[in-house]
């Protein structure tokens, strides 16, 4: 049986039970997200499903706005944050119509969440913004326009963002074959006054008829540690206006993804925040172990969780340490680096690799730890303390820090919230919400450690909030430390996901096929989505997965947490100094990786 | 059988109704249920041997293989019920007993049943000791087409069913008994006078049987796949081709209970490879007696625009144009239309060879056809033989030989090709100031009369639709973008009548066969969509001429 007999899809009558797993139906309508929507807008319901525990419904386009603003307002749902939207093209689904906005929905009260399936016209998928209801929405509904050629009606930038201007048609849509190429000629503007600045213009003169300044920072800037462009005008040092650009490092990940197999996604996930590749590994082995009901055995669990929180240190650490160089404290870099190097040695012990590790893997990790590991993680973890007091000790109550980091880039809790701001920069504005605790994964339950959250919303607040995350985290480490590695293997043994050990697939036939088959098809998870979100040091990293039941995944998405961070950027800049830009990106720790995708 | 009333059952707790006569296995795929099976295939005789499709049935104190159970009406199977799935696991293990650890060298791997079998209902961990396998012969030469390895084989009896039920040569059988059961030939022999032997390597579920021809060549899942047709003969036998990076690697039948069932003659799996041969890749000009040059669509199609315009204003019928069966309904639709409308000529016809005459008749007993066109029946359809009076070729070519035409405007090589008389076709296009070809291939007879040759897409570079010897219009897909310059003929038709301000439909074969289906009586009420992946008959209607 090729894979060109797979069946694609479900042929279940019922078109609002797509996924052909039904919940109590009573159990299901008793749901309070379910019972407020019925009463509401009880014509506006499609279909309810619960699929893995996720919560979805579908509405019919035009009801869209008001159904957001209920979930967004009534006392019961409270669903404040638009968590992500996804584009779905359901071409080689067994599904009408063609096209499918989704979007996920997240109640920071309720810790509770919901996927809004809009279907949407085959010839001209059109739907109305949200942006009126949440800023998030700005971004994310470029990226749906860009990539599926979705109209949101009344957005007020509908225009690309991770592709380039001159690029013709849609690439995530499924008639869009993945090795077309583009020549690309020039460079753009978001400002259109300024596309001839090869030409020598270094001002621009605005609606209001001032001639100012305009410098054009990144992409290639020292300070952006990564590909990012930001175009400002300035009054004197002031930013009054500045147009954020991204994309330059967009790799079509999710693209990708669909003509990969599941294993072959590890790597590509590498290289989303690459500053803590493992994070991304098991974000996404999650995510497949959510669709497939995997169990990952204990040892594999406590691996993760103790490396995890290991690449959370070492994320914070770069993220503070370039942020101080930025701010010309160069020494701190070097007491952040240092203590980086013990922890890549630490990894490397397990997998061989630093950087980009591929260590996870669907069911487990990809090999055991060696012998001796827990010692090396313990003397690893005693050595983190003192890095972390020497910079306590030479920048948090430093006179220059602190005017430089107190009272600038100032985001407040409800603009956090309705940005879809997550993780540190969150936590730092107020918005007390970790997924570790809140929605407890893998090995976080039981565990004791604090969540940081400070109300300032400014630099120094997220400096802080990082500082004081690095103790936690190494808390945690030492309690997995102290309750010592679990016996037992490192990954499953289920055979629909796990090679066979090496001895068994030169022994006997079952082992050979079982081998050759993962290495070559890899596994077929059954047809179904699901949305399985992780706290990384960035913030919630989300993986909505739908899989039409072969071996690639349909459609991947990636709700990566910088990209909702960096969309306001812009507002965060205007009447900033522009001196102060460098120290206020340095503390949304920015992955280009992460935010292009 | 097909008298009985329909009857219904149940399958793992879901109502399924089928036709009387049906087995439960193929009743469980209209649940979405895939039953694993060896032995059982839909074209060939029930015989129950391999065990892998066992399912429990209310009533029946052991369980039942569902490839050999008719559907009863009430009747009640447990597919997924925990020892009917205990069996199929200890029957695969049963199987993979004295299998040899070949995946990595077989090339069946990939799309091998027992991979896949292990995948879904497998699972297990093995208990067999090494070096306690029972070995057989490897690498049995079995003629030019199949290779044997005799260990791999799961006794399944596919291939010495078809070799009794179907091509009738019982070339393959079982020998000696017990756990030394082996399929082959007599003495090992190769097999000859077979000419459907390739088919056993396509229902082989094991890499027990192989095609040499395709062996090695490609691993199969870095293959992508097209639906499309054989274009061997008039029977049009739906074909998978399987390509990569440009190069078809093989010709895989396509089920389509109505034409080919299963299968395909030898002869039409090996065209594959006429498809890459010899290409002609760009526009070819020869003027006025001086020696062959390449040329760009541009200059190539600026010479036959002048040539036409200079004999249409003379007079239209010194122009003649012949069209092609096997060429696609949608370019001879826009070459009739070009000839009728934008020419202005009576002197349009396909039948070049007299093989439309041969349509109907069977070159054996299984599919062959003796037309070797695969769309003759559509152009008599189209109506692209001349009306009652007018010349048909061989007037075309006395006019030719006479000097009256002054353009002969060519689809295809079959004039060449087709005929026996090539001396003939020689003498007269001699004579003919300018002849212009739409040739996908190069031929030296071709190069010695022609002016104008303009590189044609093959029929796996464009869209279309044939209509095969039944009457049954069936789509094909375009596999790859055409090979460098050349050009789909219907397009570059549409072209020429542009620079004669005239309008012709353009576009892919999917849009012209809508206008087609909307203009032309023989195919209204088709539609793309509608021909599906197996085609439809064409609409009870006379053949009309075309145009005005």
């Amino acid at each position: 049986m090729s894979t060109l007999d797979t069946p694609r899809g479900s042929t279940a009558a019922d078109p609002s039970k797509f996924w052909g797993e039904a919940k109590d139906a009573a159990a299901l309508e008793a749901d309070p997200t379910v019972r407020v929507l019925r009463a509401e807008h009880g014509a506006a319901m499609l279909g309810v499903e619960d699929f893995r525990g996720d919560l979805s419904v579908t509405i019919r386009p035009d009801d869209l706005l008001l159904v957001a603003q209920t979930l967004k307002i009534h006392p019961e749902l409270r669903y404040d944050i638009l968590a992500d939207i996804a584009g779905l093209d359901n071409l080689l689904l067994d599904r009408t119509p063609r096209f499918h906005s989704v979007y996920h929905f997240y109640s920071t009260t309720r810790k509770k969440r919901v996927r809004v399936h809009v279907p949407l016209d085959d010839a001209k998928p059109a739907v109305d913004s949200l942006t009126p209801l949440y800023k998030s929405a700005n971004w994310a509904e470029r990226e749906a326009y860009d990539l599926f050629g979705f109209d949101f009606v009344n957005h007020p930038d509908l225009r690309r963002i991770l592709t380039h201007e001159e690029f013709v048609g849609h690439p995530l849509r499924k008639d869009y074959p993945p090795d077309r190429r583009h020549m690309l000629s020039r460079s753009y503007s978001a400002y259109p006054g300024l596309e001839a600045e090869h030409e020598g213009r270094h001002t621009l003169v605005g609606a209001d008829g001032i001639e100012r300044v305009y410098v054009n920072l990144g992409p290639s800037h020292p300070a952006t540690h990564g590909t990012l462009r930001i175009q400002a005008l300035l009054d004197g040092e002031i930013i009054v206006d500045s147009k954020t650009e991204i994309g330059y490092l967009h790799r079509c990940f999710e693209k990708m993804a669909e003509t990969h197999t599941y294993t072959q996604v590890f790597p590509f996930t590498d290289r989303l925040n690459y500053i803590s590749a493992f994070n991304n590994n098991v974000g996404f082995a999650m995510a497949v172990e959510k669709l497939m009901q995997v169990d990952v055995p204990p040892r594999a669990i406590w691996i993760r969780t103790l490396l995890m929180e290991f690449n959370r240190i070492m994320d914070h650490m770069i993220c503070i340490g370039t942020n101080l160089v930025d701010m010309g404290a160069l020494t701190n870099f070097w007491y952040f680096f240092n203590p980086r190097e013990r922890i890549y040695e630490l990894i490397e012990s397990t997998c061989g690799a630093r950087l980009t590790v591929s260590y996870g893997r669907v069911g487990g990790v990809a090999q055991d730890i060696p012998d001796g590991f827990a010692e090396h993680a313990r003397r690893v973890a005693n050595e983190m303390p003192e890095f972390i007091a020497y910079v306590d000790k030479l920048a948090t109550r430093n006179v220059i820090f602190q005017q430089r980091t107190r009272g600038t880039g100032v985001v407040n809790r409800e603009n956090a919230i309705s940005w879809g701001w997550s993780g540190p920069n969150g936590r730092a504005s107020g918005l007390d919400v970790d997924l570790r605790r809140d929605a407890p994964y893998g090995g976080y339950d039981g565990l004791e450690f604090a969540v940081p959250v400070r109300t300032d919303g400014d630099t120094f607040s997220r400096y802080m909030v990082r500082m004081q995350e690095m103790h936690e985290s190494l808390r945690i480490i030492h309690q997995l430390l102290d309750r010592g590695v679990p016996a037992g293997p490192h990954i499953t043994r289920d055979h629909r996901v796990a090679l066979p050990e090496k001895n068994r697939v030169y022994g006997n036939i079952e082992a050979l096929m079982n081998h050759f088959k993962l290495i070559m098809h890899g596994f077929s998870p059954p047809v179904g989505e699901v949305y399985s979100y992780t706290e990384t040091p960035t913030g919630e990293l989300g993986f909505y997965l739908v899989s039409d039941g072969s071996g690639k995944p349909y459609r991947l998405k990636v709700r990566a947490p910088s990209f909702y961070t960096f969309a306001a950027n812009d507002e965060m800049l205007r009447g900033q100094m522009v001196s102060d830009f460098v120290a206020i990106l340095g503390t949304l720790n920015i992955i280009a990786g992460e935010l292009d995708r | 059988m097909s008298e009985r009333p329909p009857v219904t059952l149940t399958i793992d707790g879901k109502s399924v109704t089928a036709a009387a006569g049906t087995n439960v296995l193929e009743a469980a795929k209209l649940v979405g249920i895939r039953v694993p099976n060896f032995c059982y295939h839909a074209d060939l005789s029930w015989e129950g041997s391999c065990r892998m499709c066992l399912v429990g049935i209310e009533g029946r104190p052991k369980l039942v293989p569902s490839c050999c159970e008719e559907v009863r009406e009430g009747m009640v199977v447990h597919f997924g019920r925990p020892d009917a799935e205990e069996a199929r696991r200890r029957q695969l293990e049963f199987l993979l007993v004295n299998h040899p650890l070949d995946c990595p060298i077989c090339d069946q791997a990939g799309e091998c049943k027992l991979q896949d079998y292990y995948m879904e209902h497998g699972g297990y961990d093995s208990r067999m000791p090494r070096g306690l396998k029972v070995h057989k012969r490897k690498v049995v030469d079995l003629g030019d087409r199949i290779m044997l390895d005799k260990e791999r084989c799961v006794l399944c009896s596919r291939c010495v069913r078809f070799c009794r039920e179907v091509s009738g040569s019982h070339a393959l059988q079982f020998f000696t008994r017990g756990v030394t059961t082996e399929i082959g030939t007599e003495n090992n022999q190769p097999i000859t006078g077979d000419d459907y032997i390739g088919n056993v390597v396509d229902i082989c579920p094991v890499g027990a049987l192989t095609s040499k021809d395709f062996r090695f060549k490609q691993r199969v899942w870095f293959l992508k796949s097209a639906e499309s047709v054989c274009t061997q003969c008039a029977t049009g036998c739906n074909v998978r081709v399987d390509h990569k990076d440009g190069t078809i690697y093989r010709y895989v039948p396509r089920r389509n209970e109505a034409v080919n069932k299963s299968w395909m003659c030898d002869y039409g799996r090996d065209s594959y490879a006429l498809l890459h041969e010899a290409r002609v890749t760009m526009p070819r000009l020869r003027l006025d007696g001086g020696a062959w040059h390449d040329a760009d669509w541009d200059e190539a199609l600026t010479v036959v625009t002048v040539r036409l315009a200079e004999a249409k204003a003379a007079d239209p019928a010194s122009i003649a144009v012949i069209a092609s069966a096997r060429q696609s309904n949608e370019t001879n639709w826009v070459a009739a239309r070009f000839a009728r409308e934008v020419l202005g000529t009576p002197h349009l016809d396909y039948r070049v060879d007299g093989s439309q005459a041969k349509t109907a008749e069977m070159q054996d007993k299984l599919l062959r056809r003796r037309d070797p066109h695969p769309n003759n029946a559509g152009c008599a359809a189209l109506g692209l033989a001349p009306a009652a009076g007018m010349g048909d070729v061989e007037a075309i070519l006395a006019a030719c030989e006479a000097g009256k035409v002054k353009v002969l405007y060519v689809l295809g090589l079959e004039l060449w090709t087709g005929r026996s008389d090539t001396d003939r076709v020689a003498r007269a296009l001699a004579k003919v100031p300018c002849v212009v070809v739409h040739a996908a291939h190069a031929l030296p007879a071709v190069d010695g009369v022609a002016h104008v040759i303009l590189a044609d897409a093959e029929v796996h570079e464009q869209e279309g639709t044939f209509v095969n010897a039944q009457g049954r219009v069936q789509r094909f897909e375009r596999v790859m973008p055409p090979a460098a310059m050349a050009r789909p003929a219907a397009a570059v038709l549409a072209d020429v009548a542009g620079r004669l301000d005239a309008s012709l439909p353009a576009g892919d074969g999917s849009a012209l066969f809508a206008a087609l289906a909307a203009a032309h009586p023989s195919f209204a009420g088709l539609t793309w969509a509608g021909l599906g992946r197996f085609g439809a008959p064409l609409p009870q209607a006379t053949p009309q001429t075309v145009g005005s």
